[in-house]
């Protein structure tokens, strides 16, 4: 594996970024968690966080104990390492379906994306729930991003974040989708909320899905709710 | 009045710490502590960092008091220990109040009582111990009356905390957006606004707009991290926050101004200055570097 020129960014102090490309890439999105899993197979002093996201890898550390300088090298000596052999063993993904109440007040801006998109709610909840979205990282406690719908054009974020919203919202932003199981502040447009319970703070880790993953929405009604509140994602694992 | 502990009873006790070592060579023996399990037991209770000169008390009955609140412990062989005649138990930290009498009689089963201070004991040090050595004649047992100081604890100055705040920023990972925009950003005040908590500090001010483009692909965000919205306001995105953003990011604070944002409130003015990376870490090796706590970071 090879980093591009100008691909390690320096990000304040106690950060570096690999980026492996501007625009998204699966190749990209790939390298970065092959880094990822390579560096953290390493012991490296001072290193707190290894973060890959969709093409990119944070890597935080002390800098107390240790500096850019001494983690770039260590970085590139992985890299080169790693040269025509993909060291990681290619996971296979695992499949779930997940159950959505959409609109209303569990998805504040369905109208909003809708109107943006020029058509109606029911044809952005059939376009969302058309097929499997590839889990590319994980984000705020548990939560995931995930491939986006094929919608016909790129959903704006809000311009001013909300402040809160309610644990186990589904969102949409540019051409990405998030499913958050938490109750949290966001900036991207909710269409709906999933009961499912994903967090088992008791158990290391606390969620069981990973990036590479695939999950597939599906809509639901209120009435349906109870139906779903106490399943966990191993009961909506799906084999294809 | 002097910081300092007040021996009002003694017949045989001293200022003691691990003793000298290393110079057994030249014939000077460690001496220190006798009981080096209850000598250190005793700091470590009382919250000390590394082993301080503690009080030794052998086999009789000792008192003393404090001109200040002091917290201390008591470790080694069984007593009757009170505070203004009220029991207090051994191996636990506990505050021995200004002018109130710590009293240790009747030591039994063993020999040997230590009491341990929060902060230590300043004691003159010779040949790198206080400990005393009767052959080389260093060092004397405590007698009535006498004063020990305290040390004052090492305290790193104070940050300089409050409106306006200048703050400290590292180039963040989008430079590329925003090198038309930094001379703005490093000239401008900016207000708190009430809407910030641990997870964001929400900042007003000029709004910078123009840059392009004003959202990336969503990666990983550092503690510290000042994105730029679209409305053109800062936010500093602190511990709290979630892990990935897609704003750009025009700066991260330095590390050893994160106090300062930590401290900053509603209503603020805040500007900032930027520094080097290398600078950054200088500065936060300077101020971190002399806590011993830092280590766990």
């Amino acid at each position: 594996m090879k980093i591009p020129n100008g691909g390690i960014i320096e990000y304040g102090d106690s950060a570096i970024l690999i980026e492996f490309s501007k625009t998204f890439t699966e190749e990209a999105w790939e390298k970065a968690h092959n880094l990822a899993g390579l560096l953290r197979q390493s012991k490296i002093d001072g290193l707190l966080e290894i973060y890959p996201t969709y093409t990119t890898v944070l890597i935080t550390f002390n800098c107390l104990i240790t500096d850019h300088y001494t983690i770039k090298t260590i970085v590139n000596a992985v890299m080169e390492g790693s040269a025509d052999s993909k060291q990681l063993e290619a996971k296979k993904g695992q499949y779930y379906r997940f159950p959505v109440i959409f609109g209303g007040k569990r998805g504040s801006d369905l109208p909003f994306v809708a109107e943006h998109l020029g058509t109606s709610e029911a044809e952005v909840i059939k376009t969302f729930c058309s097929g499997f979205h590839k889990i590319f990282t994980f984000a705020t406690f548990g939560g995931l991003l995930m491939e986006g719908a094929p919608f016909a054009e790129k959903i704006p974020r809000l311009k001013t974040p909300h402040t809160q919203v309610p644990g186990g919202y589904v969102a949409v932003a540019g051409n990405q989708t998030a499913f958050v199981p938490v109750t949290s502040p966001s900036g991207w447009r909710t269409i709906g909320h999933c009961p499912l319970k994903v967090l088992d703070l008791e158990a290391m880790p606390p969620v069981q899905y990973n990036p590479g993953d695939y999950i597939e929405f599906f809509s639901i009604t209120e009435e349906e709710e109870s139906l779903y509140s106490e399943k966990t994602i191993q009961d909506m694992k799906v084999m294809l | 009045m002097e910081k300092c502990l007040i021996v009002k009873s003694v017949v045989f006790a001293s200022v003691q710490d691990l003793g000298r070592t290393g110079l057994m060579h030249y014939g000077i023996s460690s001496n220190g502590a006798m009981d080096t399990y209850a000598y250190l037991l005793g700091n470590e209770l009382v919250g000390n960092q590394s082993p301080q000169p503690s009080i030794e008390i052998t086999a009789f009955d000792f008192s003393m008091s404090s001109t200040v609140d002091v917290s201390i412990c008591i470790t080694g062989a069984p007593a009757d220990i009170t505070i203004d005649a009220l029991p207090v138990d051994a191996g636990k930290s506990v505050i021995l109040p200004a002018g109130k009498l710590l009293s240790i009689q009747k030591i039994r089963q063993g020999l040997r009582v230590y009491v341990a201070v929060g902060g230590g004991i300043e004691a003159p040090m010779i040949l790198g111990s206080c400990a005393m050595d009767t052959i080389g004649r260093i060092g004397d047992t405590l007698h009535k009356g006498q004063q020990l100081l305290l040390k004052n604890p090492e305290i790193s100055p104070k940050p300089s905390y409050g409106s306006p705040w200048n703050i400290r920023v590292c180039d963040g990972c989008n430079m590329d957006i925003f090198k038309d925009y930094l001379e703005q950003f490093y000239q401008s005040t900016y207000t708190v606004s009430p809407d910030s908590n641990h997870v964001g500090i929400r900042l007003e001010g000029p709004p910078i707009v123009g840059h392009q483009p004003t959202e990336v692909i969503s990666r990983g965000v550092c503690v510290g991290s000042i994105q730029i919205v679209p409305s053109g306001n800062p936010i500093i995105t602190f511990k709290g926050r979630g892990g990935t953003a897609g704003y750009p990011i025009i700066g991260v604070i330095a590390s050893v101004d994160m106090e300062l944002a930590a401290q900053i409130r509603p209503g603020d003015s805040v500007t900032f200055t930027r520094i080097s990376v290398e600078e950054a870490i200088k500065k936060y090796r300077e101020r971190f570097g002399g806590l011993k706590l830092a280590k766990a970071l």
